[in-house]
């Protein structure tokens, strides 16, 4: 079958419009992979820091009730060498107080964290949402690139068929 | 939950570092290059479809030219064909068995889709409308052959003077269409006109002097009595036709009459010439020089001299002059009461005129020197004038023959000038049919020859010279 100049042109048009439908499809694909691995990373990026931060309050909370239980133990030590009855009367009132607001000032600090914590957590589910949506976004372009790129081969090749391009 | 590609995990776990995030714009950037590439792609699919699609459409144009082309030739082929077919009913077959071959010529070809499916559609058109047409072409064919069957037999009706068929063929023309009352009114008359003129010339060939009175006759108030329909210019045409036939009429009774003298069957000569004048078959002039013959009243002289004016006559006859049959045919009736000898160039003349036997321009030199030779003898003959007859004495006139004014001075010499210019004529007219191409130099020649050998050989010769005054005699 000898091919014309037309049908080779014919055909180079088709095959012109397949290849550039496959390739807007990969390319559709490869951007929702894209967009969900980097949601997933930032997400991640969100979730380490908000770790960090927990495990630093911890430790700070830690390291401040040791400070705490310190400086409780050196008081009563200097309430005890001045000769200051700590169970009874305001000195224990001072014990206390200062007992409760260093215990304060921890929980303050833990709840601080806490909240750090889950707003990272939070905002985490918020970026892997963002690259799902825009992932779910590109493979639909993919789809829709696909159906196109179907229907601009099938009317081109009904057309050269029409117009006898192909003989 | 996400889907995270098979890569991705160990990649963010390795790469993950708190503070530090990945640009979505930056990610999708390489994809977004290969996606302008894929759309740089379809634009050049896109044209390269243009040019393919415009490629074939230049060949698809050509292929319906090509379809247009083959219907236009059968058309005319088939338009070619029906002149030469008469019949109309196989018309129809015809058209429909050339438009399948046409189909399936078209058929034949490689042709797109789309411009099957037109020249199908075109082709079915087509054949339909030629099937619609040629019906109509067969149809009026018919009424055109029954027309012509009926204008056909008014016209036999015409020749034969029938003007009651004439009115009921024009009825059954009018009742079929084939003619406006307008035009069938026109038609009618002329078909009339052509009838009247069908009678008289049934007339004039039964008898042209009662054509001849038909002719003439008047009603009361001055219009025609007979033929009413002919116009003026058929009646005029039809009384020199009646004049032509009475002339014909009298010269072959007057050839009838001579050859009964040649015959010397005499008796009842008289009776029937009296009868023939009566009844106007002969004039009056003719049925005298007949009985003048008969009784060899005519000397040589008198039939050389009327001879010579009537050959003169026949001469100066044109056979375009619209009374020329006329003419001719008195003159041939006239010359029945000549000798042969005398008779026959006149009747050479004339049977030369009304014949192709000699080339026109032959004739026309022929008759030229005729005249030229006539003027060399007769026309410087000396005759008598009548002022010389008065100046003659009474006894020069009887010794002079009683002459009347145009007889000629010498009559012996007159009479062998006559003799002799019938010999010439004769030797002439023998040249010119032997030599219709002859050309005026080969006709002088032998004129010159002949005039010569003439004078030599006879006294016609000296009688020529004599009368011209060229010798003294």
């Amino acid at each position: 079958m000898a091919f014309t100049t037309t049908a080779i042109l014919s055909y180079a048009a088709i095959a012109a419009t397949a290849v550039s439908t496959y390739q807007t499809y990969r390319s559709n694909k490869a951007m929702a992979r894209e967009a969900e691995a980097a949601a997933d990373y930032n997400a991640r990026v969100k979730e380490a820091e908000a770790a960090q931060v927990d495990a630093e309050s911890r430790e700070q909370i830690r390291r401040d009730r040791a400070a705490a239980r310190r400086f409780a133990s050196s008081q009563r030590a200097r309430y005890a060498a001045s000769g200051v009855l700590t169970s009874l009367g305001s000195p224990l009132e001072v014990l206390a107080y200062d007992a409760g607001q260093m215990e304060l000032q921890s929980l303050e600090r833990a709840r601080a964290a806490e909240a750090y914590r889950r707003r990272g957590k939070a905002e985490a589910v918020g970026i892997r949402m963002e690259g799902a949506s825009a992932a779910k976004g590109y493979r639909r372009a993919a789809t829709g690139s696909l159906l196109s790129g179907a229907a601009r081969i099938a009317g081109g090749a009904s057309g050269f068929y029409n117009q006898g391009a192909f003989s | 939950m996400p889907v995270i590609s098979r890569a991705a995990p160990a990649q963010v776990e390795a790469a993950v570092s708190p503070g530090v995030t990945r640009s979505l714009d930056t990610a999708l950037a390489p994809h977004r290059g290969r996606l302008a590439i894929a759309e740089g792609l379809a634009d050049v699919g896109g044209v390269l479809g243009q040019v393919a699609t415009a490629s074939a459409q230049l060949k698809n144009r050509a292929d319906q030219l090509r379809v247009e082309q083959a219907i236009k030739a059968d058309e005319a082929d088939f338009q070619t064909w029906l002149e030469t077919e008469p019949d109309e009913t196989k018309w129809g077959v015809e058209a429909d068995k050339r438009s399948r071959r046409v189909r399936e010529s078209i058929a034949s070809l490689k042709l797109a889709p789309v411009v099957r499916r037109q020249a199908e559609e075109r082709l079915g058109a087509w054949a339909q409308d030629r099937q619609v047409v040629v019906a109509n072409q067969a149809q009026r064919q018919t009424i055109k052959r029954n027309d012509d069957v009926l204008v056909a037999e008014i016209g036999i009706a015409s020749d034969a003077g029938d003007k009651v068929a004439i009115d009921s063929l024009f009825d059954e023309r009018l009742k079929l269409g084939t003619i406006h009352p307008d035009v069938a009114s026109v038609a009618r008359r002329q078909a009339y006109e052509q009838a009247d003129a069908a009678i008289v010339a049934r007339d004039i060939r039964l008898d042209p002097r009662l054509a001849i009175d038909k002719l003439a006759a008047e009603t009361e108030g001055g219009k025609p009595k007979y033929y009413k329909d002919m116009s003026e210019t058929a009646r005029l045409s039809a009384v020199r036709s009646a004049k032509n036939a009475l002339e014909t009429m009298r010269a072959e009774t007057a050839q009838e009459i001579a050859a009964q003298i040649f015959r010397q069957q005499m008796s009842g000569l008289d009776e029937r010439l009296d009868y023939e004048v009566k009844t106007g078959g002969l004039t009056a002039e003719t049925a005298a020089n007949l009985r003048a013959f008969a009784r060899g009243q005519r000397t040589p002289i008198d039939q050389a001299s009327a001879g010579a004016q009537l050959w003169q006559h026949a001469i100066d006859l044109e056979p375009s002059d619209p009374n020329y049959i006329q003419e001719a045919m008195k003159l041939r009736a006239s010359v029945q009461a000549l000798d042969p000898v005398v008779r026959q160039p006149i009747i050479d003349v004339l049977n030369a005129k009304e014949t192709d036997d000699v080339k026109e321009d032959t004739q026309r030199v022929y008759e030229a020197l005729a005249r030229d030779f006539r003027a060399n003898t007769f026309g410087n003959a000396q005759t008598w004038t009548q002022g010389e007859i008065d100046a003659l004495s009474g006894r020069d006139r009887r010794k002079a023959g009683n002459p009347v004014e145009g007889d000629p001075k010498d009559r012996k010499a007159y009479e062998e000038a006559s003799a002799a210019l019938f010999r010439h004529q004769r030797a002439m007219r023998e040249f010119l049919q032997a030599n219709p191409k002859a050309t005026t130099e080969q006709i002088q020649a032998y004129r010159a020859q002949l005039t010569a050998t003439d004078r030599q050989a006879s006294l016609g010769g000296i009688a020529f010279d004599a009368l011209s005054g060229a010798v003294p005699r």
